[in-house]
């Protein structure tokens, strides 16, 4: 009873797995890598379109010399530093609610604040250009229709204040996830210690525990002010009409705001950018040595309340009234508005929007396109995200291990429209690339570069819990490891898989300022399309164009998963014949 | 299915010379040795020792430094000559510490997994599949999902699965230490009449020398990445090699002296105190006027008022009680040989040996052991 023969290896040998690396790092530094050699290469040279090349410092010289660049540094600054502090409030005010508070919502504000989190940027800048613009908002209709129209200027969302708190609303998602792991986990000997020294619960709370989490807000902190400095469609909806310009602004400004785009000048500005960026993130590897203080750790200790009963009320009515605020209001605005003939004409309901971009060939061109990159590139980024996280956990210190890891942080680290010009640079010097100017597929490609970084880093996430033990068992019982890889580790991730590709084909579909510069009159998302509305006052339509491509995806998804679950009835039987059989067999034999 | 009780299945494995670096720490040390086919093999040594290491070498998940590996006589490691045969080529079967059962497949697809990997044919699944479950003693739980089952369950499937190949080798990685004292205790039994039934090579990691002692037919301590000694379990726990050996092996007393002579398998021994001792259980390397150390386990240490005529099963020495305290059910009363403490092991409500302070007799077993560190 010998098995017949034994298992093939499949692949031709030593020979056929280097190359095979080989081709997979190649692809890594050209996708990933090379982009940011272009982008200073663009600084040094000018436009890609040039056919001779002439090395001139010219571009750092006009953006060092321009008045206009501290002003630009002070607003990029004070954007993300104000974002960044108004959200680490409100994420802190509702990671204490959800970890330390028996209250009724209590398990509402994880689903809200993943909700926020997920929402583009986009989005929440354009709902809230409209909720609170101070002569046509529902804000200011509202307040005049109770007699205080006066008041209703205040409310003007396209404003400093309006840029920061929009900010704060729409960061707080991400700040309360990262923040409800280490607040859930942090020690809470210390805090049950002070507590029979005599301290109260919320006293010791403030003194102890929130203290002792200050490298993870730290860290927290750092991440989301590099976010801040890299945002784009936030200054770009909010700011710019009022002449706020952050540095993502001014390398847009320089491509488009002039006759001709002052290449030079935008690489400038980019690299300038980037060394900022990549200086703040030294900085924060230097201060922490290292540590990740951000990673949840699993399990949470039972809660412990921090106060008894008393103002419950309050606590639920202010849970209540974010998910208003921060979701209920922007998204009946954006399906209201998308109703309204016009933006500020409120009581006429039509269908006109809908039926304009039907019959408008670049919108309909965007909505294809854009389901095209979230179904295609979202689908194919996380699976590169899969197996660069996958070399990165399993092979850290193995040439490609190395090379993901670096290459899935390049990307993080360049604002989108940075990455933008470092694309358009590098695609168009290249060969056959260059002959997809003009199409979706290029934008596709860009996108898929700027979400690496997601992908990857939500897949390190799943790999590690998913011991090594499972994929050693299966190369004892004699499985090679690609086989390995996909059957064990990628089948066990699968779940975790579909819920980053929503996340990702959600970011691809909202991100503005990554396929800004590859966009062509014809080639549009609906990110770029409904910019290019709003930038045009066309804000209802922008809204039913958002609308339908959020109808479209929903629907596309359920689609696809309709058909996954018939093909899971059909092919995922058990995998010898007799197993009901047999195991009735038995039953009977044991019986006797 | 009849189990087949020789042919192929059986093979020896022999390590010359295996040294394992991480980095610059060396894991093993320059590993040597012989296991017989069909033996079951226990490495025994306290954490962090390597004993890992060397299984995961020996089935392939780990690769070697230096030195050879061969599976019956296939050179599965030269690590000189940059051969390495992967995991996959090696056919073992092997039980992890952790189970690691795919909690994404049933029962039987666990078990079957090796099946199809292996090429066996479609046809003979089935049959094997029961026939393994049989053996392993598993219910009906076949189509059931790992994360179902009891701890005990998933040791069984993970044994089914390691088995179910009919592997020349059989890897167990510290693959009862999960499980509570009655359950562990009852798979030792059922785990050491499978290998008798089978008789497949087997080798077992594990730092537990009462496991080891009642399973193995060979034990081989490691200490730091190195053999310290290889030998039947009556030799490892009657007979300890040196010092850390005996150690580990539950020698709590350790005296020690000058070897005066040497007579058969009798030693006598000149004590720190003066005192001369002749002992019948001497170990290896032991020279006149050379330092040597009698090993002595607390329980086997006893206390006596008043001195008996000379005894062939112990000798005695004077000493005085420096302390005794209470350990539960034990007692534990402390004297004090010649600035040496000793302690010796009673049940509390047993007679007190002696107060604090009384001159009392030590007696010290004759067949303890003796090393020469
Ligand atoms: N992948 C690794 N990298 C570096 N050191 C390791 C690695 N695996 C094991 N070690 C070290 O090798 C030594 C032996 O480990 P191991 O074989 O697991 O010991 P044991 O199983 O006897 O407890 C330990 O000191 C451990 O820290
Ligand atoms: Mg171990």
């Amino acid at each position: 009873m010998q098995p017949s023969s034994l298992p093939v290896r499949p692949w031709t040998g030593r020979f056929g797995r280097v190359a095979f690396r080989i081709f997979l790092a190649a692809l890594i530094v050209y996708c990933l890598l090379w982009p940011m050699v272009m982008l200073l290469r663009g600084s040094l040279t000018g436009s890609p379109f040039a056919s001779e090349t002439h090395w001139t410092l010219s571009g750092f010289r006009q953006v060092l010399g321009d008045p206009q660049l501290l002003s630009n540094i002070w607003a990029t600054i004070l954007l993300s530093v104000g974002v960044t502090v108004g959200s680490l409030v409100g994420g802190t005010y509702f990671a204490v609610l959800a970890t330390r508070f028996q209250t009724r919502f209590r398990s509402w504000i994880t689903p809200m604040m993943v909700l926020v989190a997920a929402t583009p940027g986009l989005f929440y800048a354009i709902s809230w250009a409209m909720l609170a613009n101070p002569s046509a908002g529902v804000v200011s209709k509202l307040l005049a229709a109770i007699g205080i129209g006066g008041l209703g200027q205040w409310f003007n969302a396209v404003s400093w204040p309006g840029m920061i708190i929009t900010g704060s609303l729409k960061v707080s998602g991400f700040a309360y996830l990262f923040l409800v792991g280490p607040i859930s986990a942090a020690d809470r000997g210390q805090e049950d210690a002070a507590v029979i020294s005599g301290a109260s619960r919320l006293n010791a709370f403030f003194t102890i525990t929130l203290p002792s989490l200050a490298p993870a807000y730290f860290a927290i902190g750092m991440l989301l002010i590099v976010a801040g400095i890299q945002s784009f469609d936030m200054p770009a909806i909010l700011g710019l009409p009022i002449g706020i310009k952050t540095l993502s602004l001014r390398v847009h400004d320089y491509l488009v705001g002039y006759a001709t785009p002052n290449w030079q000048a935008a690489n400038a500005v980019a690299v300038l950018t980037m060394v900022f960026v990549a200086s703040i993130v030294a900085v924060q590897i230097w201060l922490l040595h290292g540590k990740d203080h951000t990673t949840v750790s699993g399990k949470s200790p039972p809660v412990t309340p921090l106060a008894s009963k008393g103002w419950g009320w309050l606590i639920d009515l202010s849970i209540l009234a974010f998910a208003f605020v921060a979701l209920v209001a922007p998204v009946a605005q954006f399906v209201i508005g998308s109703f309204q003939p016009f933006f500020g004409l409120y009581g006429r309901w039509t269908l006109d929007n809908y039926i304009w971009i039907l019959n408008d060939r670049v919108g309909v061109g965007a909505l294809q396109s854009t389901l095209i990159i979230a179904f295609v590139g979202a689908s194919v980024t996380v699976m590169a995200g899969f197996f660069m996280a996958y070399a990165i956990s399993r092979a850290p210190a193995s040439f490609l291990g190395v090379l993901s890891r670096i290459g899935s942080w390049i990307p993080a680290t360049a604002p989108g429209i940075v990455l933008s010009v470092a694309l358009l640079f590098t695609y168009i010097k290249t060969p056959l690339i260059r002959d997809l100017f003009g199409t979706h597929w290029l934008m596709m490609f860009a996108l898929m570069v700027g979400a690496i970084p997601i992908a990857v880093r939500a897949a390190e996430g799943m790999i590690a819990q998913i011991s090594r033990e499972l994929e050693e068992a299966a190369y004892i019982s004699g499985s090679y490891p690609i086989p390995t890889v996909v059957g064990i580790v990628a089948r066990l991730c699968a779940p975790s898989l579909v819920g980053a590709w929503l996340l990702i084909s959600l970011w691809m579909a909202g991100t503005l300022d990554i396929p800004l510069l590859l966009q062509s009159t014809n080639s549009q998302t609906v990110a770029t399309y409904a910019f290019s509305l709003v930038s045009q006052g066309e804000y209802s339509i922008a809204a039913a164009m958002l609308v339908s491509f959020l109808l479209l995806l929903a629907f596309a998804t359920l689609i696809l998963f309709g058909i996954f679950q018939i093909a899971r009835r059909l092919f995922d039987r058990p995998r010898t014949a007799a197993s009901t059989k047999s195991s009735l067999a038995r039953e009977n034999m044991h019986g006797n | 299915m009849a189990i087949e009780s020789d042919g192929g299945r059986r093979s020896g494995i022999t390590i010359a010379g295996l040294v394992k670096l991480y980095g610059s720490l060396k894991v093993l040390n320059g590993i040597s040795l012989d296991i017989e086919p069909g033996a079951f093999v226990a490495l025994l040594g306290p954490s962090g020792c390597g004993k890992t290491t060397l299984l995961r070498t020996i089935a392939g998940l780990a690769d070697a430094s230096h030195g050879t590996i061969d599976i019956g006589d296939r050179r599965v490691v030269d690590a000189d000559k940059g051969v390495f045969v992967p995991p996959q080529q090696r056919r073992l079967g092997m039980v992890f510490q952790h189970y690691a059962l795919w909690p994404h497949m049933t029962v039987r697809n666990n078990i079957c997994f090796p099946l199809r990997k292996q090429g066996f044919p479609r046809a003979e699944w089935d049959a094997r599949i029961m026939a393994v479950a049989e053996t392993v003693g598993l219910p009906t739980i076949l189509d059931r999902s790992p994360s179902q089952l009891s701890g005990g369950q998933q040791q069984r499937v993970a044994l089914a699965r390691a088995l179910v190949s009919e592997p020349k080798v059989l890897l167990l990685d510290e693959p009862l230490s999960n499980l509570d004292a009655n359950l562990r205790d009852q798979l030792r039994r059922e785990l050491r009449q499978l290998h008798d039934r089978q008789g497949t090579t087997t080798v077992l990691v594990t730092h537990d020398q009462h496991e080891a002692a009642m399973m193995a037919d060979t034990i081989v301590v490691i200490e730091s990445g190195s053999i310290v000694q290889v030998g039947p379990p009556g030799d490892i726990l009657d007979r300890p090699a040196n010092r850390f050996v005996a150690g580990f092996v539950g020698y709590d007393n350790f005296l020690a002296g000058v070897v005066e002579q040497l007579d058969g398998s009798a030693v006598q021994i000149r004590l720190s105190g003066g005192d001369v001792v002749t002992l019948r259980n001497r170990g290896s390397g032991l020279k006149a006027g050379q330092p040597a150390t009698i090993a002595v386990r607390s329980e086997q240490l006893s206390l006596a008022g008043a001195s008996q005529a000379p005894q062939e099963s112990f000798v005695e020495l004077p000493a005085r009680v420096a302390g005794v305290q209470g350990l539960g059910r034990w007692r534990e009363t402390y004297v004090d040989y010649a600035g040496t403490k000793l302690s010796a092991r009673d049940l509390a409500d047993a007679p007190p040996q002696g107060e604090q302070g009384s001159k009392v007799f030590v007696r010290i077993p004759s067949h303890s052991p003796v090393f020469v560190d």
